[in-house]
């Protein structure tokens, strides 16, 4: 079945506030959900499989430390740490012009690819490094709305399940070989221009979870509701 | 300044707006009248009842549209205006392109089905309307018979078609307006719906008369068109327009900030011309007929109207006055001033949309710039102490109320299990609170405020710092440093409270799409009617194309 862009976010915006995530991060969480879905990287694929881990199970907070610029995830989902994880670092970058930042157990990594993309207008250059479930080694570079995953030839120092953001005020140009994808403003005009096709069984399970959030409505609310009494006329 | 002291987004005003010059179904007409869009009929089969096919093409000098409109048997029993209604008498959608016999094919399976069925990305809007139970089979009677029927029962009426929703963005499969207002002639809000529903019009004559003629071939006449311009197309609105007030706050400061901004151009002007001002003048005469004229049986609705009417009887006698010195003695800015000062809420929009109808060069460009990108904006790196002060200056509205009264927040808002539409509770006598929507932005902001104010401690952390520890409050810091810049953004009451008038916020919204004839049945939907008044595409010259507004049983002769 195919869905527009509206109907994707809105689905799963729902069924974030289905599984108790508190007002704003829901739409944060639906709005990395999409974005992934959009560009064919499988947004609901990776929700539906993430499901035990965040339904009910909203915790948002991060215990940091000033200065601290390593955090272990301890495998909590990326979809309720990750945007304020971003922003905070974000605003640390003022002062500090580049920062890198540790982040170990991390379970899903491709949930970081819309933020750093959304805010590629205001950090000039970020970058994502870690290996994926083939273990080779990626890297995903952001700049002024653009996304561009690479194969990294480079020997850098990352273990399994670890990820490395650069965020810095400065742009860089890195030479790389290999470019395993590309998302751009007009990468995502086109893709809007077609429907947004999920597998069903797991757009289904989504569907369960957003219709947690709806009411039976009242007999008192139909009466009062628009067409309600006698005056069809 | 008069606008510091004005608060224009109290609900009380919000329910008190007309349409203008910057409204939608006015902007868009007019642009298709400047830029000589064609409206055709491509395909006409309908049998000597009104079911079947018609197809109308609308060439723009960029793309070709075609308005699909399916017309059905429907028993009685089955009409109903209801959003859970599954059948009506016509359903329609705009899609881009030419038609062709596959897509027709499709659309036909899909649109009659409407939310059941599914639109493609080639389609941009999906309706349906019912017809007048009071008016259609009388007006087919008459010109059945080769007579005309009464202007007074139009007017009573307003329409021969009514809808009941007109979807658009990406609703049931639909083209997505992050799509459309960059690859489409629909860059502006509801500019595509508001050309389906001008097309629907047209449809609702081309049927009636198509009836008639079926009916009596030797006898059948066409409606005349000075009777026809009368009407409308009609709408039956609810709860559902509500909720994109609040979830849209950047684009409904952009409409308000628009329509501001045109009067303050306005109001720069020392002197008023006397021309102009006698054509004021008459304007107020036939914003008056007009309330005079127009048919409510809602108490609420009537008395507004019989004040706003008393009211603008005082400025016209006023203006008179002024008008019959040698010269004008007063400025736009103090004839508004003075409304604010003296008259109901209601008859100060009046005089505000007649007055920027004298200025098309001031409204107009600012009316072709509506849309927003609704971008969000976060200040990381404010202080809460920063913060809370913003609070206290603009959101002194929310902090003073005390939510521990039930009254409060006796209200809330759901989304229906039946129809995924939005509807409204009463928390303390029904199921469903639980999962209130997040729309009651008074309540939260006072939630965060008391939350700062009972730990101090948090006064020296950044916005970033603090979220950190509290993340629950992201969404409403968030909507706070996004509206620091747009004082249109946010309604400034507590739509919780037990004494809120729902219908305050989609008059509000209907005002900037540009309906008249607001026709209240509860305090939760009403009726309108979209282009009363608007010259039918063949009769579209630039000496009518904007002067509907306010359209009286006279304004034809």
């Amino acid at each position: 079945m195919n869905f527009s862009y509206y109907e994707v976010y809105i689905n799963v915006l729902r069924a974030f506030t289905g599984m108790g995530f508190p007002y704003g991060a829901d739409e944060d969480a639906a709005f990395i959900i999409a974005w992934l879905e959009l560009n064919k990287l499988n947004g609901i694929k990776l929700l539906a499989n993430s499901i035990d881990n965040i339904d009910q199970k909203y915790d948002g907070k991060i215990n940091l430390e000033k200065n601290d610029f390593k955090i272990d995830l301890k495998k909590s989902s990326i979809l309720m740490k990750g945007p304020t994880i971003i922003d905070y670092f974000i605003s640390k970058l003022e002062s500090k012009k580049n920062i890198k930042i540790i982040l170990n157990n991390c379970s899903e990594v491709k949930f970081f690819f819309p933020l750093l993309y959304k805010n590629s207008d205001i950090v000039p250059y970020s970058s994502l490094n870690y290996i994926d479930q083939n273990n080779k080694k990626i890297i995903c570079i952001f700049k002024k709305n653009t996304m561009k995953i690479w194969l990294d030839s480079k020997d850098s120092k990352i273990k399994k399940n670890q990820i490395i953001i650069l965020l810095s005020l400065k742009s860089k140009n890195l030479f790389l070989k290999k470019k395993i994808k590309e998302v751009s403003f007009d990468s995502i005009q086109k893709k809007l221009s077609k429907s947004i096709s999920p597998k069903i069984n797991h757009w289904k399970i989504i569907e369960k979870i957003a219709f947690r959030t709806f009411v039976p409505e009242s007999k008192e609310s139909r009466i009062k509701g628009a067409g309600g009494g006698d005056a069809n006329d | 300044m008069l606008e510091k002291k004005t608060n224009y987004m109290t609900l009380e005003r919000m329910g008190s707006r007309y349409p203008s010059r910057l409204s939608f179904s006015r902007s868009m007409l007019r642009v298709m009248f400047k830029e000589n869009w064609k409206l055709k009929i491509v395909k006409f089969d309908l049998d000597n009842r009104g079911y079947g096919t018609v197809v109308y093409q609308i060439d723009t000098p960029n793309k070709k549209y075609s308005l699909v409109c399916f017309s059905q048997h429907l028993d009685s029993k089955e009409r109903s205006d209801r959003v859970i209604a599954d059948k009506w008498d016509t359903a329609y959608t705009l899609h881009i392109g030419k038609i062709t016999k596959t897509n027709l094919e499709r659309l036909k399976k899909n649109v009659p089905l409407q939310e059941a069925g599914r639109g493609s990305e080639n389609e941009l809007v999906l309706s349906r309307a019912n017809k007048s139970v009071r008016l259609f089979n009388k007006v087919v009677e008459c010109l059945s018979k080769g007579m005309q029927p009464n202007i007074k029962e139009i007017n009573d009426v307003g329409y021969l078609l009514r809808t009941t929703a007109v979807y658009g963005n990406g609703k049931f499969g639909m083209s997505d307006f992050l799509r459309t207002k960059n690859n489409t002639d629909f860059d502006q809000p509801f500019r595509a719906e508001m050309l389906a529903v001008y097309i629907i019009r047209e449809f609702s004559v081309d049927l009636v008369e198509h009836v008639a003629y079926q009916k009596n071939p030797s006898k059948a006449v066409k409606l005349d068109n000075k009777i026809k311009q009368h009407l409308g197309i009609g709408n039956s609105t609810g709860l559902g327009m509500a909720p994109f007030i609040i979830k849209h706050p950047t684009l409904i400061h952009k409409w308000m900030n628009q329509y501001q901004k045109t009067l303050e151009k306005i109001k720069r002007k020392k002197v008023i011309n006397k021309k102009n001002f006698d054509i004021f003048i008459q304007s107020l005469v036939k914003a008056k007929l007009y309330l005079e004229e127009v048919l409510t049986y809602d108490k609420y609705q009537k008395s507004k109207n019989y004040n706003s009417s008393k009211d603008i009887s005082k400025l016209i006698k006023y203006c008179k006055k002024i008008a019959s010195r040698k010269k004008i003695n007063i400025s736009w800015t103090n004839l508004i001033n003075y409304c604010e000062k003296n008259f109901c809420y209601d008859a100060q929009e009046i005089v505000k949309v007649q007055i920027i109808e004298l200025f098309p060069t001031i409204a107009d460009p600012l009316a072709e710039n509506m849309s927003d990108n609704e971008n969000i904006a976060t200040n990381l790196s404010q202080k809460i102490s920063s913060l809370l002060l913003e609070i206290k200056n603009k959101y002194n509205w929310a902090i003073n109320i005390n939510f521990k009264d039930k009254k409060n927040t006796f209200l809330f808002w759901y989304i229906s299990e039946e129809k995924l539409e939005p509807r409204l509770g009463e928390r303390y006598n029904e199921n469903g609170a639980k999962l209130e929507q997040p729309l009651g932005m008074g309540r939260m902001v006072n939630e965060l405020y008391n939350f700062i104010i009972d730990h101090p401690n948090t006064y020296k952390l950044t916005v970033a710092e603090f979220l950190l520890k509290f993340p629950n409050f992201r969404g409403i810091i968030r909507r706070i440093q996004t509206l620091s810049n747009y004082k249109y953004g946010e309604v400034h009451d507590n739509i919780l409270a037990k004494n809120t008038v729902p219908i305050n916020m989609l008059r509000f919204k209907l005002s900037f799409f540009g309906a008249s004839r607001y026709d209240p049945k509860s305090d939760r939907w009403l009726r309108v009617s979209f282009f009363a008044g608007a010259p039918f595409y063949n009769y579209l010259s630039n000496k009518n194309v904007d002067s509907w507004g306010f359209a009286t049983m006279n304004s034809y002769l």
